[in-house]
């Protein structure tokens, strides 16, 4: 177990690695660099200005250069400047981040309560009409698109009713309602693994037995086939990371929250380098981190898997 | 997706409401751009005042402020030299009680008011005015600052006995005094000039004399400014000349442009930008103010003309442009009365304006005859080429008016017809970006700041607008910054909008900017000729 | 935007090995009804991809000149879907935007699909260090946020089918890889595989004739809700502002633009979108009915 968690972790940081190289070479290919455009965004600039701000910032140093000595400094912490900001790329990121965090996290957990609540409905459920309405909500939810159902909400709970902030000023519903636009579309998802995975267990031997025993159906649900269940819908969350940055990118401009996605776009259109670099780093390492993490929780939840996937596939070959 | 009755209620509820708040509130006239007199009621004091800009400012550098949401907030930090009075079209004093140049306006004079602190105490004397021109003018090489582009003849600056800075200049500059009332000219402390880039654009860090001190932010969100209750220096005509009536100053952020009217309508804020056209009737109707303010301090909302592609580098074809666009059309159909129709490239209101709106009058035959001359023939699409190369051109803009981009969809129509295309990338941030530099995209749709002649905005040295350096023009420039007289000064000004605008048609105008803000009922403000809100003198009826 | 959400939802079939009954798909005569009562989801995708071809026969009136006197007109039997800012038939607009928005994700489903199988099939059967690089490679595209990637390259060329859908489509590739990668692994676990290997089958005949046939049917499953994520994910860009220039009529386009006029006209935004959903909704019912008709 040892040996695989080191390799998995080591897995995890060429992975890392990989993808901050890869945006590296991919901004390389925007047409100008950032201090050019730092300095044009009032008036055109002094090129004696240019020339000397560039050196300042490293940006007229050769690419592999430029490239070295951003790797050394993310082995100091040292993230580069963002100019745009006016302020170091850390702390940019870290006066948003607490705010991306309890949007995502908590549109995380509702995605989960929503989708597990909508599977029981839809396994429990008497008449077959309903079920099949109850089944018929993931592929909706799934199909709004998420700018669209926030501003739709906005418009009639902020404006026309008046109930609610158009502000993120704290308030029950300027949180509440962010989350659920993006719960709902993150659930979608989590409900069909979900669901897939309910019906592959309820075909299972175990739960006739069950049934012939007298077990009730809720109680087989939430005792058996939920937990027999969960270990295929946890593996989805690993990927969940890099839909719920790009769902608060959406949710947090149509709710003029601060937070990553708003910076995320921020960086991109005035083009940061060095804040969007930063920015590729902190998701590459969300995203693996939650991988590596779902690797590691999913054999305790079920030990088959562990030796299912023991190893990558010899060739095709007898 | 809006149940009618749902709406009905809501409507009813907020006319209500309106109605019981006017009850109490007493009149709540329009308040308009520049004029002093423009609010009825005597001013109350206390209450925390709501604005909403469009987008969030991250990098505060006082400097680099011709960004709105920039200079909108810091003209209520920082002070300036010196102040635009719109109603007498002169420029007054502020923290300088008197400026004099010499006779060929290479020497400024700044004689500087007394009992003037920055907010941290520091007195606000000829030593930190001289730090702060010299900051404007030289730029900060420690923090990575770069001078201010108005300053861009600035030499040197000396104190003077124990109350006045002179300055020196490179060369002659006729627009020097007009560019000392910029936001971007902001005095600020000289221990924030101190402070290496990170400090310096940091909103917390930045220390003014002006009537609102930073209290807190939330990064993105909102911004909280105090009143600064000993200020007792504003500009010599303004109607408030203490502290000011609010307490409390938030500046919030509401980049959708649909929920801006709702917001102000709803009092959620007091006073809300970048109100689009089709919402002004339903504010007005629901019991919100309109408020336009004019930017005698910009130029027209244009589209600056590039020739780098090389197909507008024959006049003929930009001057075919120029009155291919209908104007009116433009004002009936994604403008509104809050719109003034350009007629040069200056604003209306400002010194030196010079009407040519009969030759700007919308004419396609005559496109259609310049475009033939210019040798442009209809191809099989409807859209004219010449040696195989179609007509077809870009414009970028950013996305921060809101008609911008209707605006040039709606041009793009008006262009199909005399057999041109253009490829409408106004609203795009993120093209802008890189077009900004680009002479090969062929407009820029922008407005600019002008304090005094078109020098600075379309000279050789900052120009970003045409980013071509044409050697009549700035000849032209130059003589202008160089006149000695009043008089000569707005002639040359004259024959400036004139090359510009005709002769060369090097932009391509269209209205002459203005902002139109939503407002709550009960709120009280004006503007400066800038468009910034005065919140000194700023009020709210329910306090 | 939801590229990766669609696609996790779509990777159905292998999740867990299924019973090893292999069924080819039945090929015995139905009746015309029994035939509509399964692929009823084509008639009116049918109806999405006329629109998309001859978008003339569908309606008369001009997807991109307007007539200025006629702006914000509300839903009517002139303008079904109403009018917008400049006077325009948002019906003819919605009509007329079905290519280029059919033609953007359809260009990012073809290099999602293409690129993820060849990916896939290498992981699967290429040997271990093969699928070690090929699966590093897939983790790479997943941990790089894929809306970003669709910003970068968008921004360093011009928002139009060929950037917005390559950069939707990269986006999707690991989705597609991983798919095939387990798919491929699930067929050569069974004996008429091992048998082909035994009996001195090479590499591609085996490939082609036991493998492949068995993956389409997912592949073309997920290819169809791709579809649809890639739809979504290009109007996502279109509300951030960077979709292709007006007047394209583009589906995205048309509800980013109209949504400044949402307070004073609803059709703009939610028309619009009532296509857009529905389209998503029918793409995703069509890859259902295809995992129906494949299961084996």
């Amino acid at each position: 177990m040892g040996g695989y968690i080191a390799k998995r972790v080591g897995q995890a940081i060429l992975v890392i690695w990989l993808a901050y190289t890869a945006v590296f070479l991919a901004v390389q290919a925007l047409p100008n660099d950032p201090v050019t455009i730092f300095l044009s965004t009032d008036a055109a600039a002094d090129p004696a200005t240019i020339a000397q701000m560039k050196a300042y910032y490293g940006y007229d140093q050769p690419l592999i250069l430029q490239y070295l000595s951003q790797l050394a400094g993310l082995l100091r912490g040292d993230f580069g400047y963002s100019l745009s900001a006016g302020a170091e790329v850390t702390s940019r990121i870290g006066d948003v981040i607490g705010s991306t965090l309890v949007l995502a996290g908590s549109a995380f957990v509702v995605a989960v309560v929503l989708a597990v609540a909508l599977v029981a409905a839809a396994s429990l459920a008497r008449g077959a009409r309903l079920r099949k309405a109850l089944l018929n909500l993931p592929p909706l939810f799934i199909s709004i698109p998420v700018f669209w159902l926030g501003l739709v909400l906005l418009q009639v709970l902020a404006v026309q009713l008046g109930v609610m902030s158009l502000f993120p000023d704290g308030s029950f519903l300027s949180l509440a309602v962010p989350i659920l636009v993006l719960a709902i579309h993150l659930s979608a998802p989590i409900a069909q693994v979900l669901l897939k995975s309910v019906q592959e267990v309820n075909a299972q031997p175990f739960v006739d037995v069950l049934r012939a025993k007298g077990a009730g159906e809720s109680w087989i649900f939430f005792r058996h086939t939920l937990k027999n269940a969960a270990p295929a819908a946890l593996s989805i969350a690993g990927i969940t990371i890099g839909t719920l940055l790009a769902g608060s990118v959406i949710t947090e401009t149509v709710f003029a929250r601060a937070g990553l996605g708003q910076l995320v776009l921020q960086a991109v259109t005035v083009q940061d380098i060095p804040l969007v670099q930063g920015l590729v780093l902190l998701t590459a390492a969300a995203f693996t981190l939650v991988n590596l993490l779902v690797d590691l929780i999913h054999p305790q939840l079920d030990p088959r898997i562990i030796n299912a996937n023991a190893g990558p596939p010899r060739a095709l070959a007898a | 997706m809006r149940p009618p009755r749902l709406a009905l209620k809501a409507t009813a509820l907020i006319a209500a409401l309106g109605l019981s708040l006017t009850a109490c509130g007493g009149n709540s006239t329009g308040a308009e751009a520049g004029t002093s007199q423009g609010v009825a009621g005597e001013p109350v004091q206390g209450g925390s005042f709501v604005f909403a800009e469009v987008t969030p400012i991250n990098n505060w550098q006082t400097q680099a402020a011709r960004f709105y949401e920039k200079a909108n907030v810091l003209h209520s930090v920082l002070d300036r030299l010196t102040y635009f009075d719109v109603e007498s079209g002169q420029l007054v004093g502020w923290i300088a009680t008197d400026f004099t140049s010499n006779e060929d306006k290479t020497e400024y004079t700044f004689t500087i008011r007394d009992g003037v602190t920055f907010s941290n105490g520091t007195a606000l004397d000829a030593a930190a005015v001289k730090a702060n021109l010299d900051a404007l003018g030289l730029g900060i090489e420690e923090a990575q600052i770069q001078p201010n582009v108005d300053f861009s003849a600035y030499e040197s600056a000396e104190v003077v006995g124990d109350n006045q800075v002179k300055v020196t200049l490179k060369r002659p500059d006729a627009n020097f005094l007009r560019a000392t009332s910029s936001v971007a000219a902001g005095l600020v402390a000289p221990e924030t000039l101190e402070l290496d880039n990170a400090g310096q654009s940091a909103i917390a860090q930045i220390v003014g004399s002006g009537p609102f001190v930073f209290e807190s932010e939330k990064p993105d969100e909102e911004v909280v400014f105090a009143a600064r209750e000993d200020y007792a220096w504003a500009p010599e005509t303004a109607a408030n000349q203490g502290a000011p009536y609010l307490d409390e100053l938030v500046i919030k952020y509401l980049p959708e442009v649909a929920h801006r009217a709702g917001a102000a309508q709803s009092g959620q804020v007091d006073l809300v930008r970048g109100l689009q056209p089709v919402d002004e009737d339903a504010l007005s109707a629901g019991g919100g103010q309109v408020l336009a303010a004019q930017g005698v301090d910009l130029t027209a909302n244009q589209a600056a003309v590039r020739i780098g592609s090389g197909k507008l580098e024959d006049v003929k074809v930009r001057q075919a442009l120029q009155v291919g666009i209908d104007r009116q059309a433009l004002k009936d159909t994604v403008l509104s009365d809050s719109y003034v129709i350009s007629g040069s490239v200056l604003n209306r209101q400002a010194p030196g304006f010079v009407d040519l709106s009969d030759e700007l009058a919308y004419d396609p035959e005559t496109s259609k005859k310049l475009l033939d001359e210019a040798g442009w023939v209809e191809g099989a699409d409807g859209i004219r080429e010449k040696d195989g190369e179609k007509l077809e051109i870009t414009v970028a803009s950013s996305n921060n008016s809101v008609v911008i981009k209707p605006a040039f969809e709606l041009i793009e129509q008006q262009w199909r017809e005399i057999g041109v295309k253009l490829v409408n990338r106004a609203a795009d941030n993120a093209f802008l970006t890189n077009a900004l530099v680009d002479d090969q995209i062929e407009f820029f749709g922008t407005r600019q700041f002008a304090y005094g002649g078109l020098g600075p905005v379309y000279g050789p040295a900052n120009n970003t607008q045409t980013l071509n350096a044409d050697a009549e023009l700035n000849d032209l420039f130059t003589r202008e910054q160089a006149a000695t007289t009043d008089e000569e000064h707005l002639k040359l000004i004259e024959e400036e909008q004139r090359e510009l605008v005709l002769d060369k048609a090097l932009t391509l105008v269209l209205w002459d900017e203005v902002q139109v803000y939503g407002a709550h009922q009960d709120a009280h403000i004006e503007f400066t000729s800038g468009t910034a809100p005065i919140f000194q003198g700023a009020w709210k009826s329910n306090g | 935007m939801s590229v990766l959400t669609e696609h996790a939802g779509a990777s159905t079939g292998p999740q867990t090995p299924e019973p090893a009954t292999v069924k080819a798909p039945s090929r015995a005569p139905r009746g015309v009804l029994q035939w509509l009562a399964e692929w009823w989801v084509l008639i009116p995708l049918a109806l999405l991809l006329a629109w998309a071809l001859l978008p003339g026969l569908f309606t008369g009136q001009d997807p991109i000149t307007g007539v200025p006197a006629d702006k914000f007109l509300a839903p009517s039997i002139t303008h079904p879907f109403g009018t917008d800012h400049l006077g325009r038939d948002v019906y003819s607009r919605v009509v007329h935007g079905t290519s280029q928005t059919l033609m953007t994700a359809g260009l990012a489903c073809l290099i999602g699909s293409v690129v993820g199988t060849l990916l896939g099939l290498v992981a699967g059967t290429a040997g271990r260090f093969a699928d070690t690089v090929a699966m590093r490679l897939v983790d790479v595209l997943l941990a790089v946020p894929a809306f970003l990637i669709a910003l970068i390259l968008v921004t360093a060329t011009e928002p139009g089918p060929l950037s917005l859908g390559i950069g939707v489509g990269i986006a999707s590739i690991a989705i597609f890889a991983r798919l095939v990668r387990t798919e491929v692994l699930r067929v050569r676990s069974r004996d008429f595989v091992q048998a082909a290997l035994m009996s001195g089958g090479g590499y591609f005949t085996v490939l082609r004739r036991h493998i492949i046939p068995h993956i389409i049917g997912p592949v073309l499953a997920l290819l169809a809700v791709d579809l649809g994520a890639a739809i979504l994910a290009i109007s996502g860009l279109g509300f951030l502002g960077f979709g292709a220039p007006p007047p394209t009529p583009e589906w995205g386009l048309l509800i980013s633009e109209g949504r400044q006029y949402l307070s004073v006209a609803w059709w703009l935004t939610t028309l619009p979108g009532l296509v857009i959903v529905l389209a998503v909704m029918l793409t995703a019912a069509l890859g259902r009915r295809i995992n129906q008709a494949f299961r084996f």
